[in-house]
C-alpha cells in the first residue's frame, strides 16, 4: 500500500525535509515524531519539500501547523516548496495557503533564507 | 438509473486508509471522473472515515469496529455510503469552523468535517438503531 517517507538533508545551515508518498491520519504521527527534533532546534531553518508527496489529509495539515508553531517559538523559520496543484488546492480550501510561505521549488525556497 | 459499483468492509484501523483511497481512486477513474473530482472525493472520503475512526469508534480497534463503504452511481451522482456501528455521530451538525481564527490560533485539529463538506456536493447523515451511522457523500458527475 501507499507509504510515507520522511528524509532530510542539509544545504548549508538549512535542513531540507523531503516528504514522499501520502501524509494521512496514519502517517501523521510518524511525521510529527521526525520533524519535532528538527523544528525544536533554536533558530532552525527548514524547507519542506512537497514535490514527491501525493496526498495530504487534515491530520497532515495539523502536524504542519504544530511544527510551524514550534519553529516560530524557537526563533526559526519553516517554508514549503514544490507543491502539486492537488495539494495546493487542499491548502487553499482549508485556509492554509496564507499561513506558510510556499515556493515553487526547493532552490527558490533555500534562496529565501 | 442506479448502478452499484463496489462494497468494501474493513476494520476501523488507520493503516487501511491508504487502501481505501486507492480503491476509491480506481473506481472513480473507471467511471470516467476527471482528476479534480477524483482528488476531491479521495480527500472527502478519507476525512469522513478518519472521523468515524476517531469519533464514532473513539479510536478503539477491535473485531466489532468495522466500516462498510458502498459506492454506486444514481441520478448522475457518484454516491459513497459509509456505515459504521459506532456511537451516533452526525458530522453535518457541526458548525463551520472560522478558518481564519482556526489558523490564527494555531489549532491543529477540527478540520476534518469541514474538509468533507467542502469537497463533496452533498453530505447526508442518518442514524438507524441496529445499523448505526450512515453517512452519504455525493458528487455530481
Amino acid at each position: 500500500m501507499a507509504s510515507f517517507n520522511f528524509s532530510s538533508s542539509k544545504s548549508g545551515d538549512i535542513t531540507i525535509v523531503k516528504l514522499s508518498g501520502e501524509l494521512d491520519a496514519h502517517s501523521a504521527p510518524e511525521f510529527e515524531k521526525k520533524i519535532t527534533p528538527i523544528v525544536s532546534e533554536s533558530g532552525a531553518k527548514v524547507v519542506i519539500d512537497f514535490s514527491s508527496l501525493d496526498y495530504i489529509a487534515t491530520a497532515g495539515l495539523g502536524a504542519l501547523m504544530a511544527s510551524a508553531t514550534t519553529i516560530k517559538n524557537n526563533n526559526g523559520k519553516m517554508v514549503l516548496a514544490g507543491m502539486s496543484d492537488k495539494i495546493k488546492k487542499v491548502f487553499q480550501v482549508m485556509g492554509f495557503i496564507n499561513v506558510f510561505q510556499i515556493f515553487s521549488s526547493v532552490d527558490e525556497a533555500v534562496k529565501s533564507f | 438509473m442506479r448502478r452499484k459499483l463496489i462494497t468494501i468492509v474493513l476494520p476501523a484501523e488507520k493503516e487501511h486508509l491508504a487502501k481505501i483511497r486507492k480503491t476509491l481512486k480506481e473506481v472513480s477513474s473507471d467511471i470516467g471522473l476527471d482528476d479534480d473530482k477524483i482528488a476531491d472525493i479521495e480527500f472527502a472520503v478519507d476525512e469522513a472515515i478518519t472521523n468515524i475512526m476517531d469519533h464514532a469508534y473513539k479510536g478503539i480497534v477491535n473485531e466489532n469496529n468495522i466500516i462498510i463503504i458502498r459506492m454506486e452511481i444514481k441520478n448522475n451522482k457518484f454516491i459513497i455510503k459509509i456505515i459504521d456501528r459506532g456511537e451516533k455521530f452526525d458530522p453535518t451538525k457541526y458548525p463551520k469552523p472560522d478558518l481564519e481564527r482556526h489558523v490564527k490560533e494555531h489549532k491543529t485539529h477540527g478540520l476534518g468535517i469541514f474538509a468533507m463538506l467542502s469537497f463533496m456536493d452533498n453530505v447526508i447523515h442518518k442514524y438507524r438503531r441496529g445499523t448505526g451511522n450512515i453517512l452519504i457523500l455525493e458528487k455530481n458527475i
